[in-house]
């Protein structure tokens, strides 16, 4: 085990996985509890744009779909401030064409293209120096913004029409959330990928909801579930020789299975038990 | 107990979504200390009223004024409890968190509540008689427990006005007796104004009426009238109401239809 961390690139992994289970607490925790995350799913396809486009112009890849995520993120969040009934089809056509822009851009690019898969469904082990001081970056905004709107944000999600009235600007936050969602993708293009970003933000909190009592302590319990199944997915991927992005999704899915069925089961018991004592 | 004191003032309003005229000339004046009960059809355009009083949409038309100036200025004084339909059911949060929301609070680095403000939301709570239900989580309370709570948040801003958006929609009876009988203790204190679809609350303690079904029909005691009944019921003008001109208007269509198909 000791020996593994002394690796270089482990090293950097562990602290991606850090940054990132920190983001996608605080960050999955909004979307779930907002059930945006078919939303979060349109950005985080969307800034498959911008990989054939720092492709195209020979620019740095993650700086560059960094700036394309933000923008295709603030776009969704312009677009879908008013929550009508064409919102999924908006965010399902920006989806679709941002990965198709991205690919005609990759056509279009002459010579060797690198590791696509790896931005599609993470590379963990190629984190570079670089990188970490970007993800640290990014880490450092979405904490601070979650601190100074942390009430503004949390009656929002509760209320929208409350939060209006109140004179919070909910537009603004609705934006702001998806623009956040675009900070986070940053980090987890390189742990999970584009792709599976979805179950990262999703399933930590989904897990965290069953049981928690308040938004601070879902978001809490999210991060440490992100944290101890980030770790032990990267040292099945390095024992079992598989990707470490897909490692950790298996790891939070069967989590998430794993809790789901025992509070089934805990119910079922429990009414069983009632249903029992009432008949004796 | 009603002074001459407007705090909502309201003068030949229009409001239309995309050229369907929703409201129209609508005049309604609610004088400090009212408890007034603005009734409707779904759809007649009660809740796009309120939202105009709130400041959350404009009028195409007319003049408004609530506390004396330009709607939404003013919200602090306004307590806002709205349709449980509207509120996010993820959402984890305790009772005693759910008021804490009502405290006024500056936009940015609001993350903590002081000693005080969780003593005043446990005192508005023992008002509404909730107070052993702190820590409970809001939505595993029962409707009338919950009407309580979104009450006692709109109440613990101190507003001289409060609002109420289909309040005992989700209520047993019981429970709504109880929620009015709070009411009517209330409204010694503050202006009221309930937003309903439920005739029935014109039976409790509410002094003045106002049906909204397009236009709308004001009373100042709490009765309704023979205007208010007709848009209450539907949009039945006096001729549709008859049988015989129903016919005759469908004998007109099908006799167009009919002159259409022979060309």
């Amino acid at each position: 085990m000791i020996e593994i961390l002394q690796m270089g690139f482990i090293k950097n992994a562990v602290v991606a996985i850090t940054f990132g289970s920190i983001l996608c607490g605080i960050i999955g925790s909004y979307v779930v509890v907002n059930r945006i995350t078919f939303l979060a799913g349109g950005v985080a396809h969307a800034s498959f744009g911008g990989v054939g486009l720092a492709f195209f112009l020979n620019t740095p890849v993650l700086l560059t779909t960094f700036i394309f995520s933000l923008v295709a993120s603030a776009i969704i969040g312009l677009l879908t401030i008013k929550d009508n009934d064409k919102m999924d089809t908006v965010v399902g056509i920006l989806w679709s064409s941002g990965m198709a822009l991205g690919i005609i851009l990759l056509d279009l690019t002459p010579g060797y293209k690198g590791n696509l898969m790896g931005y599609l469904f993470g590379s963990i082990l190629s984190v570079s120096n670089g990188d970490l001081l970007f993800m640290a970056i990014s880490t450092l905004v979405v904490i601070l913004s979650v601190i100074v709107f942390y009430r503004n944000l949390m009656i929002m999600s509760f209320d929208r029409e409350f939060a209006a009235v109140k004179g919070i600007p909910v537009g603004f936050f609705h934006v702001l959330v998806l623009i956040l969602i675009g900070f986070a993708l940053v980090i987890l293009i390189r742990v999970s990928g584009l792709i599976l970003v979805i179950a990262l933000l999703s399933i930590p909190p989904a897990i965290s909801s069953k049981f928690t009592k308040s938004f601070f302590s879902m978001i809490i319990f999210s991060i440490v579930i992100n944290l101890v199944l980030g770790f032990s997915g990267l040292y099945f991927s390095y024992y079992f020789n598989i990707s470490s992005g897909a490692s950790i999704i298996m790891l939070l899915s069967i989590l998430y299975c794993i809790v789901v069925l025992s509070e089934k089961t805990y119910k079922y018991f429990k009414k069983y038990n009632e249903n029992s004592l009432d008949k004796s | 107990m009603a002074s001459n004191i407007n705090i909502i003032d309201i003068k030949n309003l229009y409001f239309s979504y995309d050229h369907e005229c929703v409201l129209e000339n609508i005049n309604l004046k609610v004088h400090k200390g009212d408890f007034l009960a603005i009734l409707g059809p779904n759809g007649g355009g009660k809740t796009t009223l309120l939202k105009i009083i709130l400041g959350l949409i404009k009028p195409d038309r007319g003049k408004i004024s609530v506390f004396g100036t330009n709607p939404g200025k003013e919200n602090s004084k306004i307590g806002y409890v709205p349709q449980y339909s509207y509120i996010n059911r993820n959402f984890p949060l305790s009772v005693l968190e759910t008021v804490l929301m009502g405290i006024q609070k500056k936009i940015f680095f609001s993350f903590n509540y002081t000693k005080d403000d969780v003593k005043l939301a446990k005192d508005v709570l023992a008002r509404v008689d909730m107070q052993e239900y702190c820590s409970k989580q809001i939505h595993n309370l029962s409707g009338g427990q919950r009407q309580r709570v979104m009450l006692a948040r709109a109440m613990v801003s101190d507003p001289e006005l409060i609002i109420l958006d289909e309040p005992t929609s989700n209520v047993d009876p019981y429970g709504t007796f109880c929620f009015f009988s709070f009411l009517e203790e209330l409204n010694k204190e503050k202006t009221i104004i309930i937003v309903s679809h439920n005739v029935n609350i014109i039976a409790t303690k509410v002094n003045s009426v106002a049906c909204v079904n397009k236009f709308l029909y004001y009373n100042s005691e709490p009765v309704l009238t023979k205007n208010m009944l007709e848009i209450l019921y539907g949009m039945h003008d006096e001729h549709s109401c008859s049988l015989g001109k129903y016919f005759t208007d469908d004998f007109k269509y099908m006799a167009k239809s009919e002159s259409k198909s022979d060309d």
